[in-house]
């Protein structure tokens, strides 16, 4: 429960100094309850969300029980025999889960490092443009690539990039040596980050766009009359702004670093190989889907859960020591 | 994805997944509302002779392994079933699509006619193969399992299913002569039975299966065009042919290959001109080797790789997708029977582009001595009927009584209804041969009975002779599995996951993105992984037979 003093925000287009003086509203000591009958309509519209997430989150968390047992689909959850934790011993003994692991790990760490600032950059840029015009026609064609399934992405990187592909074709008639971008191991996780890029680079603009808008001109318009040039006031006013959001991104995105594209890399895996495809969902998979291995495969999932939760929460006491809100 | 179905494991993950399915822990029978496995002793179900097509043979069998080659439709139509399988009502069936599924039954006439011809309302739902293991885990899951459930030898879901009781147990009620109440289903001889028992019990209805399926096709005026030999005599002159192709770049304005894709089809013939064998085969001492401990498959990995190497190989052949043209463009195309002959498809081909010309390859083994072709199981596409709905009796007798519809042999008005649809609607009579006009989709129930016979299509005619040539001769070089009736649990629980690594390694090895001795490291592996367990359990089964 919070006990910090929440003040009614600032009428938009007005600055906080100009805002009229609200009465602050007193939260100390008041009940959850008193708060819930006393904003009730407010907390009307959280039901549906939370309904949402009762019945299609969390109840069916309880299914990780499957963990610990030898699950069979037609025996149900009543009659599968438990097995305690053989299922994690099997898990750990796979030789597959250290390249699967070693795999996520690495496509994670290339998509924090150049997926995930790659919005943010497209969106500062696009927000230099003075001609409202071209920035809607650039943000819709930017857009665009995030609705088209995986399979569409990778037929599409497939026709350009593969051995029979635009590229190839052309080299050779160049002259050249005919190459394989969608079967070299060496070359893949590039060629994974590339695609993701393209694919919600676009996309990912969307929330920068809004925290941007949220930033009143007249900042802009001080600091302009101030000297500051454009590269100042994006570094001391945009930035800034764009902190509290961009630190939330990061803290999710750091929860799901062990969770990397599924279908992209599961596409591409009979091409590439499973030494370089293999993660930790093509993992589970394999192992539950195709090989009827649920106790092994429930097992890594929870495996994964688990270590989501610990790194969500490190990385947000990390956000907070840094001076960060982080996001609870 | 596609290569998890790679028949050159799963051909033997078959023969064993099936047949253990039920030797883990029962304790499962009459949970779930699964019914208790029968106990009591039966006989196999005694064959009933179908009654032939008015068709004679092109060409008669004259090997174990070998079957009749038909050209053409037969003169006419047999009745081979009276009245209505059900008497009112509804009948629920799970089915594995391989093509598009139908629309809804309004603005369907073949649907339509189907539940009037059945006498009830079949209520099909059509799974898409590459969602069969979910969804028929969430259908088991449900605890609402269709009356009729298609059976994948190699799902392990499937196979959790009938291990668990989710499907009833026939023996008892088509024991003996207890089967010839229904013909049609009697119409299996008894290998076909024997091959399907799970843990020694009846409870799919199996389809009679060709001993042999892939036979290599050979595009002969490519071959002619760069002046190669159109019947290699060993594995080098093959290689050669093919690297005299890969100096081609295109024909008919599409880009030619040596080889189109490394599927199973690919494997199957290399191996078998590498006489690789069985995938677990009895080596000199009597114990079982897995075929990735031999050196011919070794020899057979080399082979391909030094193609890749050569640019025999269409450089997305690992993607599974097959490349525009004729039989993917290729020169060398290792193709199921049913997709050359079977139907219209070598025909087409020609038909649809002028100049190409396709004829059927006579492999010699790489020495020039002869191949080893490993021969199917005799049974494929099973179908299980609910335990839950077999516990009514009568209500059991319905649903076989709808099975020995679909059962109906070739040959048969129902058998030609089955498969080509109404004629008017579906098809015409032209020159006495059934000509698809608006084919329909027909997978509602996938069943088949009698012998598996080549029956090729009329516009195959030209290519019948040799077509029978090839398939006689690999035919008598064909062996049985050694496993066959054999059972390994490992192989049940862990199969598909060795399969997947060694289809994995098959293709690094041959794209050049491992090396020979990367593969001897993955063998151990592999070993390691199961495939010792698996070893023991075939060699202890096999004592335990004598």
């Amino acid at each position: 429960m919070t006990t910090r003093q929440r003040t009614v925000p600032a009428a938009p287009g007005t600055s906080e100094e100009e805002a009229p003086a609200a009465p602050p509203v007193e939260v100390r000591g008041t009940s959850l309850w008193t708060r819930i009958k006393r904003e009730r309509v407010a907390y009307t519209f959280i039901v549906p969300g939370l309904a949402f997430f009762v019945l299609f989150v969390y109840v069916p968390l309880l299914g990780n029980v499957v963990a610990f047992m030898d699950f069979s689909p037609f025996l149900g959850l009543e009659d599968s025999p438990w097995v305690g934790f053989d299922n994690f011993r099997a898990l750990l003994d796979d030789p597959e889960l250290r390249d699967a692991l070693v795999n996520t790990l690495t496509i994670s760490l290339l998509l924090v490092v150049f997926a995930f600032p790659a919005p943010l950059a497209l969106a500062l840029l696009l927000n230099s443009l003075l001609s409202d015009r071209v920035k809607r026609i650039v943000q819709t064609v930017v857009y665009l690539p995030h609705f088209l399934s995986w399979v569409i992405v990778i037929s599409l990187c497939q026709q350009l990039l593969g051995g029979n592909g635009f590229v190839s074709t052309l080299v050779q008639d160049l002259g050249g040596e005919p190459f394989n971008a969608m079967t070299d191991p060496d070359t893949f996780y590039a060629l994974v980050v590339s695609q993701s890029i393209w694919k919600d680079v676009g996309w990912g603009t969307i929330i920068f766009f809004a925290a941007i808008a949220a930033v009143p001109r007249d900042r802009y318009e001080a600091a302009a009359v101030d000297g500051a040039n454009s590269w100042r006031r994006t570094w001391h006013i945009t930035l800034p702004a764009l902190l509290p959001v961009t630190t939330l991104l990061l803290i999710l995105q750091i929860g799901n670093v062990l969770t990397v594209g599924f279908e992209q890399l599961l596409l591409q895996q009979p091409a590439v190989g499973a030494d370089a495809a293999q993660v930790l969902d093509t993992f589970v998979y394999y192992r539950g889907v195709a090989g009827g291995q649920w106790g092994v495969s429930a097992a890594a999932g929870l495996l994964k859960g688990v270590i989501a939760t610990v790194l969500i929460v490190s990385a947000n006491r990390v956000a907070k020591r840094l001076g960060g809100s982080g996001i609870f | 994805m596609t290569q998890l179905s790679r028949r050159t494991f799963l051909g033997g993950l078959g023969t064993t997944l099936g047949a253990v399915a039920l030797a883990g822990p029962l304790t499962a029978c009459g949970g779930g509302g699964g019914a208790s496995r029968g106990t009591a002793a039966f006989d196999i179900p005694t064959f009933g002779e179908p009654r032939p097509p008015a068709l004679d043979p092109a060409f008669t069998a004259s090997h174990e392994a070998m079957r009749d080659v038909y050209v053409g439709q037969p003169a006419e139509y047999f009745r081979g079933y009276d009245g209505t399988p059900l008497s009112g009502g509804e009948i629920s069936t799970f089915q594995l699509t391989w093509g598009n599924p139908p629309s809804d039954v309004s603005g369907d006439p073949y649907w339509q006619e189907l539940n009037r011809r059945l006498g009830g309302t079949i209520d099909t739902t059509f799974v898409p193969a590459a969602q069969y293991g979910d969804k028929l885990a969430t259908t088991l899951a449900s605890g609402s399992v269709p009356d009729l459930v298609f059976v994948d030898d190699n799902s392990p879901v499937a196979l959790q299913g009938i291990r668990d009781g989710a499907f009833a147990d026939l023996s008892e009620t088509l024991s003996g002569d207890n089967v010839l109440e229904w013909p049609h289903l009697a119409a299996r001889r008894e290998d076909v039975w024997r091959s399907s028992l799970r843990d020694g019990r009846i409870v799919t209805i199996p389809s009679p299966v060709h001993p042999l399926s892939f036979f290599p096709l050979l595009r002969l005026d490519i071959v002619e065009q760069v002046g190669g030999n159109a019947e290699p005599a060993d594995a080098d002159e093959l290689f050669e042919l093919l690297a005299q192709v890969a100096a081609v770049r295109d024909a008919h304005g599409l880009p030619v290959h040596g080889i189109a894709l490394y599927d199973d089809p690919l494997q199957t013939v290399v191996e078998a001109m590498y006489r690789v064998g069985c995938d677990w085969q009895l080596d000199g001492s009597g114990g079982f080797v897995h075929k990735i401990e031999t050196e011919a498959y070794r020899e057979s990995l080399a082979f391909l790789a030094r193609c890749w190497e050569a640019g025999v190989f269409n450089p997305d052949a690992l993607s599974g997708t097959v490349p525009e043209g004729p039989f993917g463009n290729a020169v060398f195309a290792p193709s199921a029977w049913s997709n050359s002959v079977g139907g219209p498809g070598i025909h087409t081909a020609e038909r649809d582009t002028e100049g190409i010309r396709l004829g059927f390859l006579e492999l010699r083994g790489f020495d020039g001595g002869d191949c080893v072709w490993e021969r199917n199981l005799p049974h494929g596409r099973s179908i299980a009927v609910s335990s839950r709905a077999a516990e009514d009796t009568d209500r059991l007798r319905e649903i076989l009584n709808v099975l020995d519809y679909l059962s109906a042999p070739w040959g048969s008005e129902e058998r030609l209804f089955i498969d080509s649809g109404i004629e008017g609607e579906h098809w015409e009579m032209r020159d006495g041969v059934v000509t698809p006009t608006n084919p329909p989709s027909t997978q509602y129930t996938w069943v088949a009975s009698g012998d598996a016979v080549y029956n090729l299509a009329a516009l195959s005619e030209p290519w019948a002779e040799g077509f029978h040539a090839v398939a006689s001769r690999q035919a008598e070089q064909s062996v049985p599995k050694d496993t066959l009736g054999l059972t390994s649990e490992t192989l049940a629980s862990r199969g598909v996951q060795l399969n997947a690594s060694l289809l994995d390694q098959q293709n690094a090895v041959v794209s050049g993105r491992a090396s020979l001795s990367d593969f001897d490291d993955f063998v151990r592996t592999w070993l390691d992984q199961g495939g010792e367990q698996i070893r023991r359990e075939y060699d202890e089964a096999r004592e335990a037979r004598g």
